[in-house]
């Protein structure tokens, strides 16, 4: 009995510490936010006084408060309602993510549904194909696609950051992830009751795979909205930047604005996640199991 | 699912929320951007336009005087009305003008007996003056005549004392060496007296001839030209003959130098003083005959002499030196004819006068004696001939000088430029210091000769008294008593020779004095004057009185000013100011300093009268200069023609000048001034942004060559052609202003 109180005591006690130890590394990753969040509301005063000597020229360490001496909303006003240029990116980031989005379920979930579920020829080396394009980070890539966009007269163009990541890999890897996880039966119940592939693909295929497909589109939505060296690589027109590329603009003299453009960047990222947690959550998942 | 669905409307929410703000910022965006007018630099012309509004005036006002203190009973015109030629302007009270036209008529008789009064003091004191000079030189001649007593008497007692030392030498027999020795002796104390007698008369000549100078140089100073007042003048003193005591001084001159030759001299003189004579202008018929006589009349001289049995013993010098005194006694007796117009009767006297003066001295000369002797009368006679210089022959002389004299005061009253006396002072100062070195000079010699002739007198006397100690006491005392009474006797004479020589000199002097001009006296003359003004109002006044004092009009003219009052005197000032039509009008207006820099003298301009009723093209601009009331405003005439405006009437004159082209001109509204003064333009550049391609203002310091009222001209190359500049804003533009440009 006493072993067992002992026993009880103590996973109290352990699970209290592993608490402690999460909530500690949770506050330790919450802290950048709360630092936007912070920051949007201080008044520009106090973040050149808090942020001077790193990014300005002043001495002394830079300081931080979690609650701002002087709360504002002073910056988040002047973004809002004196910044059309933020307003332009925000609009950009939209439609480059959206457009890549489409573009990947056009492209990816048949090319996806086509290496789950069909055997060719090649079909290894294909795949192979795709694990190493994967994986090769965009500097690698980055001259070949530029040549090639050049060549094709699309640089500084929207679809010359849209159409590569149409073409990405990653979301097909995921996908073929959740293809493959349809079982032969249906498919095989299917065939026999007349269906065609084309059939089985849209009546069975996708809304089988609908959570790889969702976590695919929310990993894909992600990767895009945050994109920053593809379309500064590939756009040179002002005009056509994605919101990523505003925050590089800003100096200590906006740095309040930069805090608040943070914020209101960070917002549809956040309600998407937050819609779309546990196919995510599926995705990362699906990517992270080996066959 | 509901929480999804919860999400999904936030997600919604949000985008709606940025949607929303995207519009609002472009709008707030939008409203922040300056809306601009642009225009391009061109080539063009800067034309400058003068436009100003001015008056027409008459080119000439005429002042119509009238007499002052007249009563104006009537005008008969008033201000602006026009007149013809003749009309009447205004009448005066003819009551008041009679009385003063009488008054006037008194006034001018007191003044006539005032010119009259001036004229008789006038005659009054140039009589007084002659008759001073007059005075003076009768003093003169009767000084020098006594001095030359004085004088022949103690030449006469040394001859006498020679005459008994030599008679009883010759009683006594003394040895021909003693007699020898002490002869040498004597000549060589003769010789030295006479250097020293010499010496005197010179030092007393220059005395003299300063004298002289200093009268001339007086006189000259004050009269200008003695000579031509003299030939202006000869009204005012009657009787008076022409002559100038300058003449006379002048004539004076040469017989002192004569006077003072040695014998030997005497002959070489005689011509020139001949000549001298010969110079005089107008000579009278015995002047004439005394010159032919004069070779004769020294020979003559001596003949008709009782004492030419003394002079037969002297030396052929000596009756050439005694010649030549007559002769000079003539020539200057000659001169004096000439001067004081006497004749022919005057020659004999100077010759008479020397003979005089030498019968005394020759009479009881020994033959023995008679070279010293008549060195010494001869000297004496040449001294005497110096005192005739001033006056020679008495009376003659004194009229002559009288004559002379007077002339100089003739000279002065036609002179209206006397000096002051601190002038004439300053004058004789100059003079005097010019002669100075000469007057020491001649002194050192008196003293010198003095000296001499004191060491050989000496050296006699010590001889005689030697011989004397040696000889027979009884003979030698009365020889001793002998030659002290020649020696006293010859001191005698030396010292009545030098009272000669200064009584020459004083004498002469005070007649010279005397003929210094008295201040001038013009009050007669302007008496006249006077009179001949008050003549010529009086004219005035009955000029007025004959048009029954009324005044009329002189020209065509207007009327622009009346300063008389009916009722009321007049002044001495203008009556009435009125433009004459005849002469024209112009049109006047003022400018400013900015605007008179485009407009200039035969500039063409356009006037148009205020109603616009009249309007004249291609006026002549006749005259710009600076107004004289106000700084910084000119004044532009224009001539114009007639039966254009009428005077007074407002006109506007409008002138445009243009430029040269100039390739980058700018409206001036786009020209701004920094607060350095500099003068900018605002060009619109484009920038690519996230919004797009904008338009931002720029700054381009620029640098303005001409400009008016609508453009500037900029240095070539301060803007391209195809640079846009900003004319006009809705707001301030500033350095990288957002800018739109308005369609």
């Amino acid at each position: 009995m006493g072993r067992h109180l002992a026993g009880k005591v103590f996973g109290k006690c352990g699970k209290g510490a592993v608490w402690l130890v999460l909530v500690l590394m949770a506050v330790i990753v919450c802290f950048p936010v709360a630092f936007v969040v912070s920051g949007a509301f201080s008044a520009q005063w106090e973040l050149e006084q808090n942020l001077g000597p790193v990014l300005g020229s002043a001495e002394g360490m830079a300081r931080w408060s979690l609650l701002p001496l002087a709360p504002a909303f002073q910056s988040l006003v002047e973004l809002l309602m004196d910044s059309p240029q933020f307003f332009v990116m925000f609009w950009n980031s939209v439609k480059i993510s959206l457009s890549i989005l489409a573009g990947q379920m056009i492209f990816g979930i048949p090319a996806a549904w086509g290496l789950a579920r069909f055997s060719f020829p090649g079909k290894g080396i294909v795949q192979m194909i795709y694990l190493v394009l994967m994986l090769m980070p965009f500097q690698v890539l980055m001259l070949p696609e530029y040549i090639i966009l050049n060549g094709m007269g699309l640089l500084d163009t929207h679809l010359a950051v849209i159409l590569p990541a149409v073409f990405s890999t990653f979301p097909v890897f995921i996908m073929q992830r959740f293809f493959h996880g349809v079982p032969e039966a249906v498919l095989e119940a299917a065939r026999i009751d007349g269906a065609g592939n084309f059939q089985i693909f849209c009546s069975i295929g996708v809304p089988l795979g609908l959570p790889g497909i969702l976590s695919s589109g929310l990993l894909g939505f992600l990767e895009s909205w945050n994109m920053i060296e593809q379309p500064q690589t590939f756009l040179k027109t002002k005009a056509l930047w994605p919101l990523s590329l505003f925050l590089p603009e800003i100096g200590l003299e906006e740095a309040g604005m930069g805090f608040a453009a943070s914020l209101m960047m960070l917002v549809p990222a956040l309600l998407l996640f937050l819609c779309g947690q546990e196919y995510l959550e599926q995705g990362i998942a699906a990517a992270a199991v080996k066959e | 699912m509901g929480k999804k669905k919860k999400l999904m409307r936030i997600t919604a929410l949000f985008f709606a929320f940025i949607f929303s703000f995207t519009v609002l910022s472009r709008a707030s965006w939008q409203y922040g951007t300056a809306v601009v007018n642009v225009s391009r630099p061109e080539n063009r012309m800067i034309s400058h336009r003068v436009v100003s509004t001015g008056k027409v005036v008459q080119n000439q006002e005429l002042a119509v005087v009238t007499e002052p203190d007249q009563r104006v009973t009537a005008i008969c015109v008033k201000e602006g009305q026009q007149v013809k030629k003749g009309d009447l302007l205004f009448e005066i009270e003819m009551k008041l003008l009679d009385e003063k036209i009488l008054s006037q008529q008194q006034e001018m008789e007191k003044q006539k007996l005032q010119v009259q009064d001036a004229r008789s003091q006038k005659e009054v004191s140039a009589m007084q003056k002659a008759d001073q000079q007059a005075q003076a030189a009768e003093n003169y001649a009767l000084n020098t005549e006594s001095a030359s007593v004085r004088l022949a008497r103690a030449r006469r007692q040394l001859s006498e004392a020679r005459k008994k030392l030599k008679d009883f030498r010759k009683s006594s027999g003394t040895k021909p060496q003693d007699s020898g020795v002490e002869e040498a002796l004597e000549n060589a104390f003769q010789e030295k007296q006479e250097a020293y007698l010499q010496a005197a008369r010179e030092l007393a000549q220059l005395q003299w001839q300063i004298e002289k100078a200093v009268d001339d140089a007086k006189t000259q100073a004050q009269t200008g030209s003695a000579r031509a007042g003299l030939e202006l003048n000869d009204t005012v003193h009657t009787g008076m003959r022409e002559g100038s005591a300058d003449g006379l001084l002048e004539d004076m001159t040469p017989e002192v130098s004569a006077g003072s030759g040695q014998n030997g001299r005497a002959g070489e003189l005689l011509p020139s003083a001949g000549q001298k004579a010969g110079e005089v202008s107008s000579i009278g018929a015995g002047w004439e005959e005394s010159r032919d006589q004069l070779p004769e009349s020294s020979v003559s001289a001596l003949a008709a002499a009782p004492e030419d049995a003394l002079l037969e013993d002297t030396t052929p010098e000596l009756s050439g030196e005694s010649g030549w005194q007559d002769t000079e006694g003539q020539t200057q007796g000659n001169m004096q004819a000439d001067i004081s117009g006497i004749g022919s009767a005057q020659t004999d006297i100077p010759g008479t006068d020397s003979i005089q003066m030498g019968n005394p001295a020759s009479d009881n000369v020994q033959p023995g004696e008679g070279s010293w002797d008549d060195d010494v009368l001869l000297e004496d006679d040449s001294s005497e001939g110096d005192g005739q210089l001033g006056g020679t022959g008495q009376t003659d002389g004194s009229q002559g000088g009288g004559g002379g004299t007077e002339a100089p005061s003739e000279n002065q009253n036609g002179s209206t430029n006397s000096l002051t006396q601190a002038q004439l002072e300053e004058v004789e100062k100059e003079v005097r210091a010019d002669w100075q070195s000469r007057l020491d000079a001649a002194q050192s010699r008196v003293d010198q000769a003095l000296q001499e002739k004191e060491a050989a007198q000496a050296a006699l006397a010590s001889y005689q008294q030697e011989r004397l100690a040696a000889a027979d006491s009884q003979e030698a005392q009365t020889e001793q008593q002998l030659v002290e009474a020649v020696q006293t006797a010859n001191d005698a004479y030396v010292d009545a020779s030098l009272a000669a020589n200064e009584v020459s000199v004083t004498s002469g002097r005070a007649v010279a004095s005397s003929g210094i001009p008295d201040a001038s006296n013009s009050s007669d003359r302007m008496n006249e004057i006077t009179y001949e003004q008050m003549e010529l109002e009086l004219g005035k006044l009955e000029e007025l009185k004959a048009s029954r004092g009324k005044v009329y009009a002189p020209v065509d003219g207007m009327i622009t000013k009346i300063n008389i009052t009916t009722g009321e005197k007049t002044s001495d000032t203008t009556a009435i100011l009125m433009a004459d039509l005849e002469k024209g009008f112009r049109f006047v207006a003022e400018i400013t300093r900015e605007q008179e820099k485009y407009i200039g003298t035969g500039d063409l301009v356009t006037l148009t009268s205020g109603n616009k009723k009249m309007t004249l093209e291609e006026q002549e601009v006749t005259a710009v200069r600076a107004s004289e009331e106000q700084e910084d405003i000119y004044e532009v005439t224009v001539e114009l023609p007639a039966d254009s405006f009428d005077i007074g009437t407002a006109v506007t004159m409008e002138f445009e000048k243009k430029s040269s082209a100039y390739p980058c001109c700018i409206p001036l509204s786009a020209l701004h001034l920094d607060e350095k003064n500099q003068t900018y333009v605002l060009v619109t550049d484009e920038y690519q942004s996230v919004m797009g391609t904008e338009l931002r203002a720029r700054k381009v310091s620029v640098k303005v060559l001409e400009q008016n009222e609508s453009y500037a001209a900029l240095e070539e190359g301060s803007l391209t052609s195809q640079q846009q500049v900003i004319t006009r804003s809705d707001r301030t533009v500033e350095e990288q202003s957002r800018v739109r440009i308005q369609k």
